[in-house]
């Protein structure tokens, strides 16, 4: 379908083929503006004469054609008169107009240098919006934050994924905790009110009745196969041979068992010990399998993890789950693909399963080859165990600190419910607020409710109140634009842990020595030494990265078979492990851009095709050496974010390109035009490469401007397909033989790219840019909200830190926490 | 006078469930009811609205019904429709004027109507129409609106544009709707004056603070204190129907309603979802539903007619022969799901009145060709409510009277009829307005509507 001609537009359609763009130039239109000043002169140099030149003889005081002036609009463009310098944007981007009947009608250059100055200032206002602030800032915990809060303040696990809790939280841009996006509906306030409930009913169970026996302890073990379960004729002659105790439970690919739990139910919710005795057996060249256990109820994963043990020495794998009271619905997995429990293959016989060793039955497929190694990945069950509720002392002693000692001691209660209120709030409470909670006490006790059950009221008033939901800044009495101790204790601690501060930061705050930068220095070496500091090298890397998009769009099961969830998470871990190497080794940004090592655990060693050699047989991440030809090295073409950008069918080099431009660059391209024309479908060869049907598309002149900009960044990654693999051709639908793909770009100045790694390397060539990108975010982040102009020169300022410490990245997390714009509002 | 029971629907009500035999236990009698639902129940017959949302729009090539008026033809992927003919209108050339082009954010907006920003950041809503309906007719059950999702997210936004979740856990719906409570009633009713009075204080602190800020300073306390009111409200409604026992579901059925389904065997996942609407509407457990039927995003394929693909990747077909087949496969799967229920809702009578003549049902997409995220001449269906003043039997097409005739086999032409809206003036908020105004919402106008569609009212 050929592009219908629109006037003059035919005459500046780029030759996309040609791909002349300069990164330099790119960086260029990248770069942030310098002042509001320069801006004045802009729209004097660029839009105004537009507007004169093409839009005031129909738009002005006398005509107002369409009751629509442009004559007298606010130059402060993002600002004021938004609703139309919006409509302006947009019939200009969409060529609507001028309208087609004028004589002379601006090129396209004209229209997109106007539409992109337009379209920046709009996004700058937006980004001021967004940061705007007022007396105080309230920033609703996040679910994440809500549940490392809980546990440290009362001790109590609260699994707020699981059915009917707490909602998922809306993002911005990838980032889940800004202040102004997190809304707050009647539903968040039953849930939380939901929540606490459960949290302190685990906390502070209904004691017994007084004359009832005490339950039994909780906790043994047994036997994956029981004596009962074995049929009648084969455990007769197991007993004979003294095999009858060594009936063990096979488990196929695939296959599952159910027979987990013990007599007892369990009889608190709480925290679980489960362990599993076991053996694995991996195939030569296949993947080990991997032990899956899930609470169906639930929907949730309580635990998974490949296992590898010989036949003859099982291993015992334990862990912690925390699970509401009752009998759970629990479903152990082989997870890992194989071949189906037909009756010829995996199906469990009547014949108990002793050992490899023994024959099956004729007409069942065999486990082990000649030389005895098994033929697919197998898990053989031995026993199960279970102990708990595990309370851990600490956790007691939290939950002791609230609950009064004496039953119908108001001062008690009143001191209990302030150390509550004052850790909750994460600042000083007063005397008058703790007498409001103690009303509801009062009441609860007026209303002939236990002296425990009025107390837990008054815990339930304060976890549900504005001051424990929301991390709030600022002062109600006088606007301060500065962070108290409090609030910076919160911010750091929220920053690097994801939960309230600790009993030093309390401390510190309370000697008001949080504002002491050289305190502070101390103070993140200390919190990224302890094992917390992984939420946040978790949490960070998952939202600057967009890493929740990873498995967003299923991967085609026909087209990437081998795709499956634990290769997903495999993928994700490698970029979170990345980012936690980067941190704790004391490397630079550039590692980020290009690296000559990865972190690899044996499965994406496989799928990558990389040595697996010395990875052991667990899944935990090591950091290995990548060899010369790995094609890997740095995020870039990390398997999570090469699929993250595709859409689960085809790899996206559009998306590739924005990714690059929003993550490395911290840029977002303007919208797509509204209203263009509709992309008329296939216009090539039906063997065409993406790429090829890409640049036979942008033939709109609307849309090459930007894709220009774009797409160069996208390209260079033609040799990843949508789930990250390498591959030298792209398969497409049609007969005949799959056309090549070429990720080659060329620079003016006569650099070109060949490869992705060619194009890392320029990257690395402007890592000035990366680096105050990787700022501001790691600052959207930590102050919970966007950069604005006016913090431009302190983020310049924490630039030149970082660039002085060569870009560590440990360096720029302290140049933030110790910089001016951490200690403001 | 409220005791009287001489309502007409009432009557024909309770003899209908009497008829249902042990079918579904009677759900409560007038005198049991709170004041407020009593208010509301006696005045009129109930009127049911339902919305249901596709994503990524469909093969409009194949979709496309071609003639206007009462003799049209049913094309392929809508032929499960043919039975319900004299219930439905298919309506052709709306659009919703601020979203054209931007293809984030179309579920957001399909009942609001409301402008989103281009590049998919942030954006705050207004009112979804179901809510405003809610407001009318909620106050008359247990539930004053439901809100569902198959995949993706929940169609109903607040007054103050704050998204109202969704419940994609099919338990969790049952659950809320039929559960027995496993505490007593007295247990129950000490937990809501409990909540009451906690709602109560926490909401006097905010207070006190939101009090000493200027009035800019305020938006996010300000939405706390709002949701705090509105779960004070909902509490108090929840103590006044603790003594109306939930209606009894009979146990096959219920155990039918309990199944765990997945998106492993799609059409019974979907049936099970539509089977729970209809058990809520038939037990006048509410009167609004939206249900999302699909994410936008990663809506699963349906591996019983073979298609493993999302639908969003189904929708960027590129013009590929085989993959606008199965486009059109999944659309007439659909489409069939959406045509079994409105076989229940005609099944099941209150009196001699189907369910389907009181409850008005819209299904559509915000999006019609998805692979341009073209999102004019949207695909939409208006079915059932005739008690409501509707009049069915025609396809309604504001596009052929400016372009006289279609002619799919130009793709191009057709697909710009679908990117590009033929007649401005055909709204979706025209029929967003229509049916406001049917289920007795006092509205001249919704956001950017110009008159209810005339054509479809008796």
């Amino acid at each position: 379908m050929a592009h219908k001609g629109r006037g003059s537009y035919d005459l500046i359609i780029h030759p996309m083929t040609r791909f002349v763009f300069s990164l330099s130039a790119i960086l260029a239109w990248l770069a942030p503006t310098s002042s509001r000043a320069a801006e004045v002169r802009d729209i004097e140099k660029v839009v105004r004469p537009f507007l004169q030149k093409h839009c005031v003889e129909c738009h002005d005081a006398d005509v107002q054609k369409g009751e629509f002036r442009v004559d007298n609009l606010s130059p402060k463009v993002g600002i004021e008169n938004t609703p139309q310098w919006l409509e302006i944007l947009e019939r200009i981007n969409t060529g609507e107009m001028p309208p087609k009947k004028v004589k002379v009608r601006p090129g396209a250059d004209e229209r997109a240098k106007v539409v992109e100055w337009i379209s920046m200032r709009m996004k700058e206002g937006e980004s001021a919006r967004m940061a705007a602030r007022g007396r105080v800032s309230y920033n609703r915990l996040t679910r994440d934050e809500y549940v490392n809060t809980v546990r440290d303040l009362i001790g109590v696990q609260f699994d707020a994924n699981d059915p009917g809790n707490l909602l998922e939280d809306p993002e911005w841009h990838g980032f889940e905790r800004i202040g102004s996006v997190l809304t707050l509906s009647p539903s968040n306030i039953e849930k939380y009110l939901g929540a606490a409930e459960t949290i302190l009913n685990e906390a502070y169970p209904d004691p017994l009745p007084k004359n009832a026996k005490p339950a039994p302890p909780f906790g043994g073990s047994k036997p994956a196969i029981s004596e009962g379960q074995i049929n009648g004729r084969h455990r007769e002659r197991l007993r004979e041979l003294g095999l009858l105790d060594k009936v063990r439970f096979e488990m196929w690919p695939g296959d599952m068992f159910r027979d987990s739990l013990l007599k007892d139910p369990l009889p608190e919710p709480g925290i679980y010990e489960i362990s599993y005795t076991l053996s694995g057996l991996k195939p030569e060249k296949g993947r080990a399998p991997r032990l899956k256990v899930y609470e169906a109820k639930l929907d949730r994963v309580l635990f998974e993890q490949d296992v590898v043990a010989p036949e003859d020495k099982p291993v015992t794998v334990t862990f912690r789950a925390h699970l509401p009271k009752g009998r759970p619905n629990i479903e152990v997995y082989n997870d890992v693909p194989g071949p189906p429990n037909t009756p010829r293959s995996g199906r469990h016989g009547e014949v108990p399963f002793i050992s490899t060793k023994i024959g099956r039955i004729p007409w069942q497929m065999k486990l082990t080859d000649e030389a005895g190694q098994a033929r697919y990945p197998f898990l053989i069950m031995d026993s199960i165990s279970w102990k708990g509720p595990i309370i851990e002392d600490n956790e007691k002693q939290l939950r002791d600190d609230y609950m009064p000692r004496e039953e119908s001691n108001m001062q008690q209660a009143r001191a209990c419910l302030a150390t509550l209120a004052k850790r909750a709030f994460r600042r000083a409470v007063t005397d008058e607020e703790i007498t409001h909670y103690l009303r509801i006490v009062q009441s609860e006790l007026d209303a002939k409710e236990t002296f425990r059950t009025a107390v837990k009221a008054g815990m339930l008033a304060i976890l549900n109140s504005k001051s424990f939901l929301f991390i709030a800044e600022g002062d109600e009495n006088a606007l301060r634009q500065t962070l108290n101790d409090w609030e910076i204790a919160s911010r750091l601690s929220y920053l690097l842990w994801n939960t309230m501060p600790d009993a030093e930061l309390v401390a510190l705050a309370e000697q008001g020595k949080l504002r002491d930068k050289t305190v502070l220095a101390q103070q993140v070496a200390r919190l990224l030494a302890d094992a917390r500091a992984q939420r946040f090298t978790d949490s960070f890397a998952t939202q600057w990265l967009r890493l929740r998009k990873v498995g967003m769009f299923q991967p085609d099961k026909k087209l990437y078979p081998d795709y499956d969830k634990a290769l997903e998470s495999s993928m994700v871990g490698e970029t979170k492990a990345f980012f936690r190497e980067v941190l704790s080794s004391g490397l630079s940004l550039r590692e980020f851009l290009h690296s000559d090592w990865s972190m690899m655990n044996p499965q994406l060693a496989q799928f990558y095709g990389l040595p697996e050699a010395t990875l052991g047989d667990g899944d935990e991440f090591q950091r290995v050496s990548l060899p010369a030809k790995s094609h890997r090295g740095g995020l870039l073409t990390q398997a999570s974010i090469l699929s993250l950008t595709s859409d689960g069918v085809r790899h996206r080099p559009v998306h590739r390109g924005v990714w690059v431009m929003e993550a490395i660059f911290g840029k977002s391209p303007p919208p797509p035009p509204a209203n263009v024309n509709p992309i008329p479908t296939n216009p090539t060869g039906p063997k065409a490469t993406l790429r090829q049907k890409l640049e036979a598309h942008i033939h709109d002149a609307n849309c090459a401007a930007c894709h220009a900009k774009i797409d160069p960044l996208g390209l260079a990654f033609e040799n990843f397909d949508a789930i990250g693999r390498w591959r030298t051709e792209e398969v497409t639908d049609g007969i005949g033989a799959n056309p090549k793909v070429t990720a080659a770009g060329s620079l003016p100045d006569g650099r070109s790219y060949q490869t992705a790694d060619d194009f890392k390397k320029l990257l690395l060539g402007d890592l000035d840019a990366f680096n105050h990108t990787f700022i501001e975010k790691l600052a959207t982040y930590g102050l919970r909200r966007s950069m604005s102009f006016s913090d431009r020169d302190d983020l310049k300022t924490i630039a030149a830190a970082g660039k002085a410490k060569d870009y560590r990245v440990k360096d720029i997390v302290t140049a933030l926490v110790t910089s001016d714009l951490f200690q403001k509002r | 006078m409220s005791n009287l029971n001489l309502n007409h629907w009432q009557i024909s009500r309770r003899e209908a469930l009497r008829g249902l035999g042990a079918t579904i236990a009677l759900p409560f009698l007038n005198a049991m009811l709170p004041a407020s639902a009593r208010a509301a129940a006696v005045v009129a017959p109930p009127k049911r609205s339902v919305f249901l949302y596709i994503p990524n729009g469909v093969n409009t090539l194949t979709w496309q019904i071609e003639k206007a008026g009462a003799d049209y033809q049913f094309t392929k992927p809508l032929a499960s429709l043919e039975k319900h003919r004299a219930d439905i209108t298919p309506i052709s050339g709306l659009h919703h004027p601020m979203v054209l082009g931007k293809h984030h954010n179309c579920e957001k907006v399909w009942l609001t109507g409301a402008n989103v920003p281009g590049d998919g950041g942030a954006f705050r809503n207004t009112v979804s129409a179901d809510q405003l309906i809610a407001e009318v007719h909620g106050a008359a059950t247990r539930f004053s609106s439901l809100e569902m999702a198959i995949e993706g997210t929940s169609l109903a936004w607040s007054k103050d544009g704050i998204q109202i979740p969704a419940e994609r856990n099919t338990q969790q719906i049952f659950n809320a709707l039929f559960g027995v409570e496993r505490d007593s009633k007295e247990t129950i009713r000490r937990r809501l004056s409990r909540r009451g009075s906690i709602l109560d204080l926490v909401a006097d602190d905010a207070k006190r603070v939101n009090n000493k800020l200027g009035s800019e300073d305020r938006s996010k306390l300000d939405e706390y204190l709002t949701a705090v009111r509105q779960v004070e409200e909902r509490t108090r409604r929840a103590d006044e129907w603790l003594n109306v026992a939930k209606p009894v579901v009979p146990a096959d059925e219920a155990a039918r309603l309990q199944r765990r389904l997945s998106m492993a065997a799609a059409g019974e996942y979907y049936r099970l979802f539509y089977d729970l609407m209809v058990m809520a509407l038939r037990t006048d457990s509410t009167r609004v539903i939206t249900c999302g039927i699909g994410s936008e995003g990663n809506t699963s394929g349906i591996p019983e007619i073979g298609i493993l693909q999302t639908r969003h990747g189904l929708s960027h077909h590129n013009g590929d022969p085989e993959q606008l087949r199965r486009l059109t496969e999944t659309d007439t799967f659909l489409v069939g799901q959406f045509s079994y229920f409105l076989d229940q809702l005609k099944k099941h009578q209150e009196g001699d009145t189907p369910l389907l003549d009181t409850t008005q049902v819209l299904w559509g997409s915000g999006m019609a060709y998805g692979h341009s995220h073209g999102n004019a001449n949207l695909p939409t269906i208006l079915a059932g409510g005739k008690a409501l003043g509707y009049k069915h039997g025609t396809h309604v097409d504001f596009n052929l009277p400016k372009i006289s005739k279609y002619n799919v086999a130009d793709a191009t032409a057709h697909y710009q009829i679908c990117s590009r809206p033929v007649d401005g003036d055909a709204r979706v908020s025209n029929l967003l307005l229509t049916m406001l105004q049917r289920a007795d919402v006092k509205v001249d106008k919704f956001q950017d509507s110009i008159a209810p569609i005339s054509q479809i009212v008796a």
